[in-house]
């Protein structure tokens, strides 16, 4: 009796649990006014709740193995500072890890004393080698795919998004020279930026680059929330700064070495602003004046700490109550889906990629002819009789005309 | 007494149902229906070269009617999604630099030609065309590779030179698509990945041998991914996909032993020592081959095997059963004693193949194509499958295939069948295939030419001055069954692969469009400039006053005087002039 | 005209009878070169593989390939290497079962045969240099001379070693002229259809052929009806060779892989004219744009042409071929060998140009780089296309000067004619 009276007393113990658990957790339950505030109050102060780095080198050949060490160094920290490889597009034109004319076969270094790899041992490059076009980048920022392009290909940010797009390579004025072979203009850049404020598809944003005469590719910017930072004034060039004898070239480029000295000490719980790495620009070591464009940043540069664009810190609050979020406001753009994007635009894009002319043949089928060397020509008889008809056809109405 | 028994009995009943569940998650591995098996096969080349193929195997069954089911085990999701949506019924995809040395070597049992080849097996009944387009560039985000690019400009569907490795029922319809890239890469960004399918990747087992910094430091690296259906009664009511992994990859023991011993392990190899097998395996064992002929002098083994395995009468295997002997911080390999009965995996079958480029400049060139049978005894069957690209023109009026032998090669008896499909601009490369019969001791030739064409400003890459890649062309040998050893499930004909070529097409100057638009606009409009004054404008008289001594032309706009304003002096003049 | 004051007719020592013999004999002899350098020496090899003298649409090696895919029974023009007319593939046809002679004759003829029409076209333009119309005239034209300078100027000898096919397209072309002058509206009307079949802007050549048919008519009503009919023969005959050939080949494929090439541009072979890296530079966007301007270029100039020279119709003639052979999208040397053998018939306007020694030199230096140049960026390596691409633009220079020139020398002789009073005085240009 006393054994199943405990044991009824232990069943109700747990329902009674069950149900306050479960009333807790129920959606109806909710404080109606302060709900976003409350939520927003647990994320950081910058409203973002997921970060995203599209690092980009536009040069190609051995001799630009700077810009890649570039790209890659800045790879190495956003890593480190939590970005997982699914939200990092990483961009690279060229492959000089495994190049013939690489001594240190799959590495990478930044530094002449090569004592950390940059290439590591789990590295995903999204686009390599000819991949990396003015055409494929805009598509990326733009979110406006061909269809079939994978997940890993994407930026699938949204409007809660810090992304960091850092590009490198060579440049001139209000120019970016891809592969030798385009350019992408700071008009283009700043339209895709535009683009991007219109689909909602950034929180903030912080533009780095470090080419030659970098300030004039953000100077055309207009959209909202973007940062900008280059390594040279317009009229000024960026430099190299210094070279592996063994290697043959240049490592890494004074901008972003002096970067690095800076974010290499930077952790996941560091509070080190922006304004404090903007401070430790030194004239004289960079050998260029960098130029910072915050016009259309709303807020101080004092409140924007390093990890909310090159890390991912998560900050977890465990509640006991349950929110219910709103849809958005009115004014937000309605949820685009990004993979079925297919305006006319894009048909458009995709014939002139795909060259739809009518052919010969139709585009589509493969059709393997079978060849017999013996000569087998077929002149139909319909031939000759026509062509006779057309001499005696002239025979006769030259009889007739003349 | 009686509600005392119910007490009981439903306690027994809690305690029964309690240890029960405890016992099913402790034993948990029986839960699985993927199975998962290791293996690492390694084996002295030469003296100095040492052969190590990974084989990563795993399977997941299919639900009845042959569709993959949503609950993903061990298999890799990302393939499964894949293969599911583009309707794919077997893939094989090869990433691969260097060369295989096959006058040292032997025969390559996994041919491979150089970068990326992709061929892949698809559902007939739904449009192949886009299913192959949406798998290649699924698999270059899954790779981390540019297989992309393999579009319809760059594929074929061979008829003689694949065959599928699946098993198939006689109402399956299937239909195939093959592509190459020969200037892809081969590096770490591409390993990444390829490890992350396997279900322990590189934390447990023998894939935490590989080390991305040794391997691409290697003579010969090869790696591969092959998904085929495999049935699992003997009806085949029921299937599994069977996802197989392999790294073939070839040491170069000169450059990294450190005394320059010849000795290797694969701590020397691979830098890394194994710790444990994968605990969802089936089976984990490393083999080393070895010689046997003359005893047990050869060579001596560090570690000692769980067990000898003879394959063939000159070779064994020592066997590593990881799973079945615990080894901590294992570190295997070889002192070598003996070096000179090191025998090729697989002997040569006599046949080789080359295949290069004549002519020179950038106007035009030719193909040549050398197949050399070595055999005394043995007349070969083969077909010569070759894609190349569009922007040379083949003519086939120039093709030769001429035989050492034979005179008359070019008939039906010895070139049995010639398929070809001409290319079109932008659309599509010239494909062609050939089944012939090489006789004994004999070299067969062939030969074409082409012109190189002059591409748009758009179709010229960024470094072209490096040239174009002309894929390898595959050389397929029918009716061959090789020996034990073959890693490969034995099939009865093998491949081998040609090297491949790099064309330099004449390139315009990129440097300045603007420039060439403004010149030749420049004399168009001269031209017209020129014409339309001739035709709109006339000439006029100009008249000279006799007061004023000028001679401009042009401003002056005179209507013509009377007759008599002319001199009499003027018009002898112009007698005379006559 | 006052013909009181003409001056006399001058006969200079050329116009003996010893001197016509020579010309003859130095026919022949041009003839049987030719028949041997095509027939027994590599020379057709080697030059049938330049690029000023064989164009895609006129190459004979990618005439060859089109034979033997045709010949084995497969489409010719699946492929885009054969790129030209089908009835040249009939004719070719025929000929490989010929001996290999046979086709050394056949070209050897075909320029025979055109320095032959142009004989005869220059005895009509004999007939009209003494017409009360043209005179006074200094110097007679000797018709043979003609007929050798074409036999003997470089650019013919070259093209017909090469055996391109263009030499086809020049014999239709002179036969379109030749039966025009001769009245005969068929089969005038049938070779200008013949000649527009084989490259596509011959047609333009109705216009002149049509002012020789209606010359000697005064009635409107009878030009009205000769102009009808001649517009119509020809539509019928292009239609019929159309139809011979779809009947020949059983698709109209051809269509859009001759004619379509021709006006698409989509072979970017190097050739003497400027429009093949034009093309090549150009952007996608603008490339339909840029066609359209480049082909309505030619149409516009037909029109204003006529209207000029509708007095003259042989110096209309000269007008139209060098339009047709300078702005052509794949011109060769054979197309300006053509219009060449146009201007020896006009020799007394050679004393009305102004720089005649300056254009010749233009020309010569051009005509000597532009191998020179190809060379350098093809086979050597060490130039760029550009090189090439300035060549053929001076070259292009060197044209228009000479057409300019002509036609700037005539409109002066035009205004001595008119107004004899002011010969020899100096001129304006309004």
């Amino acid at each position: 009796m006393r054994i199943f009276q405990t044991h009824i007393y232990i069943i109700s113990i747990i329902f009674f649990f069950i149900n306050v658990c479960r009333s807790e957790y129920s959606s109806e339950f909710h404080f109606p006014n302060e709900r976003e505030e409350i939520i927003d109050g647990f994320f950081s102060k910058s409203r973002h709740t997921n970060n995203w780095a599209v690092l980009v080198d536009t040069s190609r050949y051995w001799f630009n193995y700077r810009h890649i060490a570039n790209v890659l160094s800045i790879y190495r920290t956003v890593k480190r500072l939590g970005i997982p490889d699914s939200n990092i597009i990483l961009m690279l034109a060229d492959d000089v890890a495994c190049n013939p004319r690489n001594r240190f076969q799959a590495t990478v270094y930044n530094n002449a004393e090569r004592k950390l790899d940059l290439y590591g041992d789990n590295i995903e490059v999204d686009y390599r080698g000819y991949e990396v076009t003015v055409e494929n980048f805009i598509r990326l920022l733009t979110g406006r795919h061909l269809p079939d392009t994978p997940r890993s290909k994407r930026l699938l940010s949204d409007d809660r998004s810090n992304v960091l797009v850092y590009m490198t390579g060579h440049g001139g004025e209000e120019f970016l020279k891809f592969q030798d072979t385009e350019e992408i203009s700071s008009y283009d850049i700043a339209d895709a930026f535009e683009q991007m404020w219109e689909k909602r598809r950034y929180n903030e944003l912080l533009f780095m680059i470090d080419t030659c005469q970098a300030s004039s590719m953000f100077s055309r910017v207009y959209s909202p929330n973007i940062l900008a930072t280059g390594s040279s004034q317009t009229g000024q060039n960026s430099y190299s700064h210094h070279l592996d004898p063994e290697l043959g070239v240049a490592v890494i480029d004074r901008y972003t070495y002096y970067n690095l000295e800076t974010l290499e000490y930077v952790t996941l719980q560091s509070q080190k602003t922006l304004q404090y790495l903007f401070n430790t620009y030194d004239v004289s070591l960079i050998h260029s004046t960098p130029g910072v464009r915050h016009d259309l940043f709303e807020r101080n540069l004092n409140k924007v700490l390093i990890t909310d664009f090159f890390g991912a810190v998560n900050n977890i609050e465990l509640t006991l109550k349950g929110y219910k979020l709103s849809r958005g406001s009115e004014n937000d753009i309605p949820d685009i889906k990004q993979n079925t994007i297919r305006d006319k635009s894009d048909e458009k894009i995709e014939k002139i990629n795909h060259n739809n002319d009518d052919h010969l043949i139709p585009r589509n089928e493969y059709k393997m002819i079978k060849v017999d060397f013996k000569k087998s020509a077929m002149v139909s008889p319909l031939f000759l009789l026509g062509s006779i008809a057309l001499i005696s056809g002239i025979i006769f109405i030259s009889k007739i005309v003349n | 007494m009686f509600k005392k028994k119910i007490i009981s009995i439903s306690s027994f009943i809690f305690a029964y149902f309690t240890i029960f569940s405890i016992i099913n998650v402790v034993y948990g591995e029986n839960v699985y229906s993927d199975s998962f098996s290791e293996e690492l096969t390694m084996k002295n080349l030469s003296e100095t070269e040492i052969l190590a193929v990974f084989n990563f195997t795993q399977t997941m069954d299919l639900k009845e009617d042959n569709k993959i089911t949503s609950y993903y085990q061990l298999f890799p999701r990302a393939i499964g999604q894949i293969v599911e949506k583009y309707h794919v019924k077997e893939f094989h995809i090869t990433f691969t630099r260097g060369s295989w040395n096959s006058y040292q070597w032997g025969l390559n049992t996994l041919p491979v030609p150089v970068g990326v080849e992709f061929y892949a097996y698809f559902d007939a009944n739904y449009d192949t065309n886009e299913n192959w387009s949406g798998l290649a560039n699924a698999i270059s985000g899954v790779f981390c590779a540019s297989v992309n690019y393999i579009d319809r400009s760059k594929s074929a569907k061979p008829n003689y030179s694949f065959k599928p490795s699946g098993s198939y029922n006689e109402e399956e319809k299937i239909e195939m698509r093959y592509g190459s890239l020969s200037h892809e890469g081969v590096c770490t960004e591409n390993l990444t990945p390829w490890i992350k399918l396997l279900p322990c990747q590189s934390k447990m087992g023998i894939a935490g041998l590989l080390n991305n910094y040794k391997l691409f430091d290697t003579n010969y690296y090869s790696m591969m991914a092959h998904l085929i259906p495999v049935c699992i009664d003997s009806e085949c009511k029921h299937k599994q996909l069977q996802l197989t992994q392999i790294i073939s990859t070839v040491f170069d023991n000169k450059r990294i032993s450190k005394n320059g011993n010849k000795s290797w392990s694969t701590e020397s190899l691979f830098g890394k020592k194994i710790s444990s097998y994968c605990p969802v395996s089936t089976n984990s064992k490393i083999k080393i081959e070895l010689n046997d002929s003359d005893g047990e002098n050869n060579y001596r083994l560090i570690q000692s095997p769980s067990r000898f395995e003879s394959s063939t009468k000159d070779t064994k295997y020592a066997v590593y059963d990881l799973i079945s002997k615990r080894y901590d911080n294992l570190n295997i390999g070889v002192n070598i004693i003996n070096e000179k009965n090191i025998q090729p995996i697989q002997k040569n079958i006599g046949l080789e193949v080359y295949r290069s480029q004549s002519g020179f400049a950038e106007e035009y060139g030719g193909f040549v194509v050398t197949m050399k049978n070595n055999n005394i005894d043995k007349d070969l069957s083969i077909t010569y499958f070759d894609i190349i690209p569009w922007f040379v023109n083949i003519y086939f009026n120039s093709f030769k295939i001429q035989n050492t032998k034979v005179k008359d090669y070019q008939n039906d008896q010895y070139v049995n069948e010639f398929y070809y499909e001409p290319a079109i601009e932008h659309v599509n490369p010239t494909i062609l295939e050939m089944k012939m019969i090489i006789p004994r001791d004999s070299t067969t030739t062939i030969e074409f030419d082409f012109d190189k064409k002059h591409l748009l400003y758009a179709d010229y890459p960024p470094d072209c001055a490096r040239g174009f890649d002309v894929g390898s062309a595959v050389v397929t040998v029918h009716n061959i069954t090789l020996g034990e050893g073959y890693l490969y499930p034995t099939e009865d004909f093998i491949r081998i692969y040609t090297e491949p070529i790099v064309i330099i097409l004449p390139a315009p100057d990129f440097s300045m469009p603007y420039n060439v638009i403004t010149y030749s606009c420049t004399i168009i409009a001269l031209f017209f400039g020129s014409m339309y004054n001739a035709y709109t404008r006339r000439y006029i008289p100009l008249v000279v006053e006799k007061e004023e001594k000028e001679k401009g032309k042009n401003e002056t706009q005179k209507i013509p005087p009377p007759k008599d304003s002319i001199s009499a002096t003027e018009k002898e003049e112009k007698d005379k002039d006559k | 005209m006052k013909q009181n004051s003409l001056p006399p007719l001058i006969k200079k020592k050329y116009d003996t009878v010893a001197f016509q013999k020579f010309l003859k004999i130095t026919i022949v002899l041009l003839l049987i070169a030719r028949l041997i350098l095509l027939n027994i020496t590599k020379i057709p090899d080697v030059l049938g593989q330049r690029f000023e003298l064989t164009t895609p649409i006129t190459s004979l090696k990618k005439l060859k390939e089109g034979l033997f895919l045709f010949q084995n029974g497969l489409d010719p023009y699946e492929g885009g290497i054969f790129t030209q007319a089908p009835l040249l593939l009939f004719l070719y046809h025929i000929l490989s079962y010929l001996p290999k002679l046979f086709e050394s004759i056949l070209y050897t003829a075909c320029d025979g045969l055109i320095a032959y029409y142009l004989y005869n076209i220059s005895i009509y333009r004999k007939k009209n240099q003494l017409s009360l119309f043209w005179r006074p005239v200094d110097i007679l034209l000797n018709p043979l001379l003609v007929s050798t300078i074409y036999l003997i100027n470089p650019f013919t000898i070259l093209s017909c070693l090469s055996k391109s096919t263009t030499i086809f397209n020049n014999l239709t072309y002179v036969l379109a002229i030749h039966y025009a002058i001769k009245k005969n509206i068929n089969l005038s009307m049938f070779f200008a259809a013949l000649s527009s079949y084989l490259s596509l802007y011959s047609f333009i050549i109705i216009g002149p052929c049509i002012l020789f048919l209606i010359e000697t008519k005064n009635d409107n009503y009878q030009k009205r009806k000769i102009i009808i009919k001649s517009i119509s023969l020809f539509v019928l005959y292009a239609v019929a060779l159309l139809g011979i050939s779809y009947l020949l080949l059983g698709s109209f494929k051809f269509i859009k892989s001759f004619y379509g090439v021709i006006l698409s541009i989509s072979d970017l072979t190097p050739n003497i004219g400027h429009y093949w890296y034009f093309f090549t530079e150009i952007f996608e966007h603008f490339r339909v744009f840029f066609l359209w301007v480049f082909q309505l270029h030619i149409l516009i100039f037909v029109a204003p042409s006529v209207l000029k020279f509708k007095e003259q119709p042989l110096f209309l003639t000269l007008v139209i071929t060098s339009l047709i052979s300078q702005l052509k999208t794949y011109p060769s040397i054979g197309d300006i060998a053509l219009y060449m053998s146009f201007i020896p018939m006009y020799q007394e306007l050679f004393k009305y140009m102004t720089y005649p020694f300056y254009t010749l030199n233009f020309f010569l230096y051009s005509i000597s780089f532009e191998p020179l140049m190809y060379n350098l960026w093809v086979w050597q390596g060490t130039g760029n296309a550009n090189f090439l691409f300035i060549i053929n633009l001076v070259f292009n220079i060197a044209q228009i000067l000479l057409i300019t020139d002509t036609i700037h020398a005539y409109l002066k002789r035009e205004h001595e004619r008119h107004y004899p009073e002011f010969r020899g005085k100096e001129l304006a240009w309004k």
